[in-house]
């Protein structure tokens, strides 16, 4: 084996020296940039129209011009409420809108009489609150007010627990989206939804755990002031704000650009021997041809993870720069069996590479398998491009719109480790045994093509 | 492991290649048959074929790159299917064309080739550049040599393990006629002084004359003989020695030679044919009958052999005549 370190020392010289090569990982540097100078777009974006994104509700001039002309039942409340809220100034997303819509609420009775849902003393109580900014009483109120109509403790949890903690409401439609309001927002919403459901006669076994965990890692936030859990700061797409995580979690994504660049090299590594003509001068060599298809494999899975670890630090490095180092001590916290784990964001970020990097393993064995078989560096590239680009929409296409369930053993149904242990594959009972197993033997298939193809090769 | 061998002329040689009837077929048509030689230590081995022969074929089979069908190869004593790193250790070749990294420089080439070697040193490498005489090039890029200074860095890759066996496809193509001969100084060099058996395959017989000591003809993928390169030229002569007599009086002498049952094949310019071992002796008796007739005698010289060119072509064309 002391020959085989030399071999691939071998392969990785003739690679490195490339032009080539170095353009590949100068790609990966320059796509880290891209996704950093993207963030920030999205982060300017939302600074700019946060409120704009969040609550589309602000035109009360608007509104009022709409209720005049349709005159529907009871629309001289819901003047008087607009009037209401744009003569003290409430800010948008702040809780006196939402309490001034409550107070304002009312239902349409016999010969269309308005009946408000409180009563009129209650009413001027909760406006006096409500227009003094007195949050603390206004809490207090809705608390007793709950009490007396006999709800259940979800509903007056939120105020119980912002009057015992002092946490105030929020006062603008960021405040509502920022720690600790949207906490306790989800953990009242929560335990609503988990109250509301016990008493329906479908329950759902699937969303009742959704809610028990959203409530424990909820209320571990509160209780230990966690400011900011890095699963929920995972995507640009879905997450509120665009911080350190959200950009280092995202990515992951440009697995997919090392995807391609190292099936250029596993494409190309041993057709350019052929191409070049300097194959010959390589298999004249005391060295069993094995071992240099062995060694040229290794050389291009390595130099795949060095680009994947060259992604990593890059990533990490350039978030730093571009987002801060504010939240880089947070964790990512999930709910597992009913209890909260705490786990270190940056492994979860490298697990998560990890997985991803399998449809990586796989597609660049295919192009070395289809490389040595076929001295065709263009052709190998191009279909693992296109299997690996298009490999999941295929198999979708067939599972969703044919209903045909055997594509589970396509190698493409199986690459996806995350979504087989989230169970959103898409397959029904769908095991990471088994997609590890399909994997496997995809993978022994390439390789053994790849062997017969060149140790038997007649040169 | 290798060993030695009485040849024919009561020398003892080590064989360094071994090949016993040896049969290779590529898609339907079979391109060698039966082929049997040996290649000994110390000699420069001439391989001659018209292209397309199987010179290439045979190669690419003594260095691994095709898989034998039938027969067996040994290379200093190593059977090359059941010890095919430690047979090919002591080959060193180039097959067809230099083609080496373009985009890695001639020292980058000759260490990556090192690498997959045993025993080979900077020092080494360093020795091999300037026996081809390359020192000056080789850390430029291969994209930037002459077809010659690639031929030479192929040779240099090839002398880098100190191989028993040199195997050169074609080795002058390309060179120019300072390099051609350089070259050959190289290889006999190597072959008579470092003991290494050099095997040249080559159409060019006019080159495989002056370099070899002795050649193998493979017409049409069969062996049609192994000879020295005296043998060849002896025997393509026949058992006879030509002389040209340049006298005053070419009639008279020519009746005199008649007389004395001397063949001649040329009136006007008398050619005398002499056959037998005694020479020498015979052509200073008929001088001095010459002189003694009163004939003038002014010149006496032997006639130019043929060229192994010739040889080569009578020997290709006739489909093989049996020599000696």
């Amino acid at each position: 084996m002391a020959k085989m370190h030399k071999l691939i020392k071998n392969e990785y010289i003739k690679t490195w020296k490339k032009v080539s090569t170095k353009v590949l990982f100068i790609l990966i540097a320059l796509s880290v940039l891209a996704l950093m100078g993207l963030g920030k777009i999205v982060q300017g974006e939302m600074e700019d129209n946060f409120d704009y994104i969040f609550d589309s509700s602000m035109d009360y001039n608007y509104e009022i011009n709409q209720a005049e002309k349709m005159k529907y039942d009871g629309y001289e409340v819901d003047i008087e409420m607009y009037n209401f809220i744009m003569d003290n100034e409430f800010l948008p997303g702040s809780w006196q809108v939402s309490a001034t819509r409550d107070a304002f609420s009312y239902e349409v009775g016999d010969k269309k009489k308005i009946e408000y849902n409180y009563s009129q003393e209650d009413r001027m109580k909760l406006l006096q609150c409500i227009k003094n900014g007195d949050w603390k009483k206004y809490c207090e109120f809705m608390l007793q007010n709950s009490k007396k109509q006999g709800l259940p403790e979800a509903y007056t949890w939120e105020y119980q627990y912002r009057i015992s903690k002092n946490i105030p409401l929020p006062a603008n439609t960021r405040e509502m989206f920022e720690y600790p309001n949207d906490v306790i927002e989800s953990v009242a919403a929560a335990k609503i939804n988990l109250v509301d459901s016990s008493t329906s006669e479908t329950e759902d076994s699937a969303y009742t755990k959704e809610w028990k965990d959203a409530i424990t890692l909820g209320m571990y936030r509160l209780e230990n002031d966690i400011e900011l859990n890095v699963a929920e700061n995972t995507s640009l797409l879905e997450s509120m704000t665009v911080n350190f995580w959200v950009v280092f979690c995202q990515s992951a994504s440009l697995i997919t650009v090392i995807g391609v660049l190292i099936i250029i090299i596993a494409g190309s590594t041993v057709a350019n021997e052929f191409s070049n003509g300097t194959i010959k001068f390589l298999l004249i060599n005391p060295v069993k041809r094995w071992k240099i298809l062995v060694s040229k494999y290794v050389m291009c899975v390595s130099m795949g993870f060095l680009m994947i670890i060259c992604l990593y630090v890059l990533s990490l490095l350039f978030s730093i720069i571009f987002f801060g180092t504010e939240h880089l001590n947070c964790t990512y916290l999930e709910v597992v069996n009913g209890v909260v784990e705490s786990k270190n964001g940056f492994v979860h970020v490298f697990k998560n590479y990890m997985f991803r990097s399998v449809q990586v393993l796989v597609m660049s064995t295919l192009a070395f398998a289809i490389s040595s078989l076929a001295k065709n560096s263009a052709m190998s590239i191009g279909i693992s491009l296109f299997a690996m680009l298009s490999g999941n929409s295929i198999v979708s296409i067939f599972k969703k719109e044919l209903n045909q369930d055997w594509v589970r053993y396509l190698v493409f149904a199986n690459t996806d480790f995350n979504a087989v242990i989230n169970g959103t594959s898409g397959f029904a009972n769908h095991s990471l045994s088994f997609a590890i197993g399909v994997v496997a033997i995809h993978m022994f298939v390439f390789f053994l093509i790849a062997w017969d193809g060149f140790t038997k090769r007649e040169i | 492991m290798e060993k030695n061998i009485k040849v024919n002329d009561g020398t003892v040689k080590t064989a360094a290649l071994r090949i016993k009837n040896l049969n290779k077929t590529l898609g339907r048509r079979q391109i060698l048959f039966d082929i049997n030689f040996e290649a000994y230590r110390g000699e420069v081995f001439g391989f001659l074929g018209p292209n397309g022969a199987g010179k290439t074929t045979t190669i690419k089979l003594i260095t691994g790159l095709l898989t034998i069908d039938e027969g067996s190869i040994e290379i200093g004593g190593y059977n090359l299917k059941k010890h095919y790193e430690k047979a090919l250790g002591s080959i060193g070749g180039i097959v067809e064309n230099p083609e080496m990294y373009k985009h890695m420089t001639g020292m980058d080439n000759l260490k990556q080739y090192a690498r997959m070697r045993d025993g080979v040193t900077q020092e080494r490498i360093e020795e091999v550049v300037k026996i081809v005489g390359l020192s000056n090039r080789i850390n430029e890029k291969i994209k930037r040599y002459s077809l010659g200074m690639r031929q030479r860095l192929g040779v240099a890759q090839a002398l880098l393990h100190r191989p028993s066996l040199l195997l050169l496809d074609e080795p002058t193509n390309g060179l120019d006629p300072a390099g051609i001969k350089e070259l050959r100084d190289i290889l006999k060099k190597l072959a008579h002084e470092e003991n290494i058996c050099v095997l040249v395959s080559s159409h060019l017989m006019s080159e495989m004359e002056l370099m070899c000591d002795r050649v193998g003809i493979i017409n049409n993928g069969k062996m049609v003989g192994v000879y020295t390169v005296e043998e060849m030229m002896r025997e393509s002569a026949g058992d006879t020695s030509e002389y040209i007599y340049n006298v005053d009086n070419a009639e008279r002498a020519a009746a005199l030679f008649s007389e004395m049952e001397y063949a001649v094949t040329d009136d006007t310019h008398i050619d005398v044919v002499f056959s037998g071992d005694d020479v020498q002796d015979r052509l200073a008796q008929l001088n001095c009958k010459l002189i003694e007739s009163g004939v003038k005698l002014y010149t006496v010289s032997p006639k130019e052999k043929k060229k192994l060119e010739d040889v080569f072509i009578e020997i290709t064309q006739t489909g093989g005549v049996q020599i000696g």
